[in-house]
């Protein structure tokens, strides 16, 4: 079976298109499983090296993220009795009082084509929720975001708050976004910084190979 | 009501009476302090603000803000010192807090012509090119430090205007600006929903001055004094201000209603972060045509140092043109011109500050309801907005095609203090235009991803 178009129509922001390969590919009897596999996946990655060459940038992996997204939403529901082939499950959300969530968004598309489970808390999220969910969840990775020196310093506070609920050990956390540097992730505690999404997947992969 | 009656400075004046009053009669000097007695009518903000707290109490006021039928009874005119040790009573001064460049304007009060502008670098830029970074340095225990390094930046301002004490000021400036000059807590611009404590206008004591207010977020008082001064207040038709800085502000002004917002458009409209990136300074590469090869022009003639913002959007501009560059934003191959790299990256940076603006400008006229074609004028301002080319603006699509009758003006913040300065529009009027503009906030609007990929083609206007 030849993937290759669906491949293509990420690469190319063909959202229609996508749409419509998947229809037909379910259609043909394909299981959603292998569309993923070898055509979603395969698509979003060649938009991550493209990202990673320069070749693409925001707004090509905004696009391309759509693409896939429309294509994975279609076949989601049909995933879910088969979770087990997921590589683990990564909480993701950008901190209390910050309200971009752009790069967090990037980075949660890679995670996803990677072969991810990515909850998603969205923007401006409470301190608490974080605890709650990792608690609730079990996660085998929190991935935090801020993009302003005002706000990072919740990073500091969430990873407090799992030590003081006896959760730190339970979870790896992870942090970026434009003002965090390799340094502040070291002094606050967390496990990784990635400067950028390729850098964030494969932060994710070395972290949960090493758990293995 | 004032309408009927005449101000106490004219009635004497028919009688032949004349006052000093060296600001010729805007209310802005003070020196034509009269005792009217206990009969008084309250005192008004300005008289407030320039007549001691005793004399205020005993029924002193200003006549030129008093206005009456006739002369009341028991007025005494106070013997007006002929050597007043303050030389300067003609004298008031405009100045505009930004970011990145604080502005000042020294204004003869009495002429109406402005005498001398000057404008300082803001000194708390060492700590700091966004308001942002500014904010969380407070926030760690250095707010005396920053307020201190803005006071003596507007020192110096004054010492370059040769004026230590004009005899009334009027400031405007974002809301962080504003916040660090009044010493309001700057803690709450660190998260959202970035409300200051800056609502309506303020005036000081010591010395004798007016605070413009602020609209709501990081829109503040020098987009109410810039669109004052840009005329389009009094449109009938839709129209825009866009004020272009670190920060861009963007209005839409419709049906006596304003809507405002504010987008980061990122240091690269400064040149920050990018490999041949300069301020808009002599030597600066401004503009960029292509005619059998590039061509370039800087700031003054001098031998170039780098682009402006100016330049650097001129030369996208002609990029699109000849296909070297996508309307996603790929350009095609990196290279050189006059011996400065262009990178794939120096664009991308340039473009995510363009779809910022795209973005907002989009947006406002979504939410108003109405197509681009129907803005009949848009005035673009800004430290960097009015060196831009019109021409350019259109070819990258760095605003949503249609939009009619677009200008550049200068330092139109400050143009809009000096209005104030000059009594040309009262305390009264800049509420009204406060309480009438809806702050609205882009980034948590639902569909804003969608809209900020949109924003970022680089499409040419038909």
């Amino acid at each position: 079976m030849d993937f290759s178009p669906i491949k293509k129509a990420i690469v190319s922001f063909e959202e229609e298109k996508i749409k419509k390969l998947i229809e037909e590919f379910i259609e043909k009897g394909i299981r959603p499983q292998e569309i993923l596999e070898h055509g979603l996946i395969p698509g979003m990655k060649e938009v991550g090296r493209l990202f990673e060459i320069k070749e693409y940038y925001v707004p090509e992996v905004l696009l391309a993220a759509e693409t896939f997204y429309a294509g994975f939403n279609m076949i989601k529901p049909l995933l879910i009795e088969n979770k087990s082939g997921r590589k683990g499950r990564i909480v993701i959300g950008v901190v209390q009082g910050d309200i971009h969530d752009i790069g967090k968004n990037i980075v949660k598309v890679m995670l996803e084509a990677s072969g991810y489970d990515v909850i998603d808390l969205g923007k401006d999220v409470p301190n608490e929720r974080f605890i709650e969910v990792v608690d609730q969840e079990k996660p085998d990775i929190l991935a935090l975001s801020s993009l302003m020196t005002t706000t990072m310093v919740h990073m500091e506070i969430i990873i407090k708050l799992l030590n003081k609920k006896r959760l730190r050990k339970t979870v790896k956390v992870i942090v970026g976004g434009a003002p965090i540097t390799q340094e502040y992730a070291d002094k606050i505690g967390a496990d990784g910084y990635a400067e950028d999404a390729a850098g964030a997947t494969r932060l994710v992969d070395r972290l949960l190979q090493g758990n293995e | 009501m004032k309408s009927e009656f005449t101000s106490l400075l004219t009635l004497l004046q028919k009688k032949g009476i004349f006052i000093d009053a060296a600001c010729g009669g805007k209310g802005r000097c003070g020196r034509c302090r009269v005792f009217i007695g206990r009969e008084a009518r309250p005192p008004d903000e300005i008289e407030k603000v320039l007549i001691p707290c005793d004399l205020l109490k005993k029924g002193y006021r200003l006549a030129c803000r008093y206005f009456s039928e006739k002369i009341p009874e028991t007025l005494i005119i106070p013997e007006q010192k002929k050597k007043s040790h303050r030389k300067n009573k003609h004298l008031g001064m405009a100045i505009d807090i930004g970011t990145t460049v604080i502005k000042g304007a020294l204004v003869d009060l009495n002429e109406s012509r402005i005498v001398k502008m000057a404008k300082v670098y803001n000194p708390q830029q060492s700590f700091g090119g966004d308001v942002l970074t500014r904010v969380g340095l407070a926030n760690d225990g250095k707010y005396r430090l920053l307020k201190r390094v803005l006071r003596n930046g507007i020192e110096d301002l004054k010492e370059r205007l040769n004026c230590s004490d004009p005899s009334f000021t009027v400031i405007v400036g974002n809301p962080v600006m504003l916040s660090f000059y009044l010493g309001k807590p700057v803690k709450n611009f660190g998260c959202y929903p970035f409300q200051g404590t800056i609502k309506r206008g303020i005036f000081l004591k010591k010395p004798a001055s007016y605070v413009f207010g602020c609209i709501g977020g990081f829109v503040g008082g020098d987009t109410i004094s810039g669109l004052i001064a840009s005329g389009l207040l009094n449109e009938k038709k839709p129209s825009l201000y866009i004020d272009l800085g670190t920060n861009g502000e963007i209005a839409l002004v419709k049906e006596k209603k304003i809507y405002v917002l504010s987008t980061s458009a990122g240091p690269a409209f400064e040149g920050v972060g990018l490999s041949s990136g300069t301020l808009a300074i002599p030597g600066a590469i401004e503009r960029v045509d292509y005619k059998n090869g590039f061509k370039i022009s800087t700031i003054g003639n001098e031998k170039p140092i780098g682009f402006c913002a100016s330049g650097y959007i001129d030369l996208m501009a002609v990029l699109l043109r000849l296909g070297l560059l996508t309307e996603h934003g790929v350009l095609k191959k990196e290279f050189k011109i006059s011996g400065f790299k262009i990178t794939r990256m120096d664009i991308r940076k340039l473009q995510l500050g363009i779809g910022a603006i795209h973005t907002g400008v989009k947006f406002l006229i979504d939410y108003t309801g109405i197509e681009p074609s129907e803005i009949k004028m848009g005035v673009i301002t800004g430290e960097f907005g009015s060196h831009l080319n019109v021409d350019s603006l259109k070819q990258i699509g760095m605003i949503p095609e249609g939009i009619k009758n677009i200008t550049l003006e200068t330092d139109l913040p400050l143009r809009g203090a000096i209005k104030l300065l000059l009594n040309e529009i009262s305390p009264e009027e800049i509420e009204k235009i406060r309480k009438k503009s809806v702050h609205l906030e882009l980034a948590m609007q639902k569909d804003f991803q969608k809209r900020f990929i949109d924003g970022l083609m680089l499409k040419p206007w038909n």
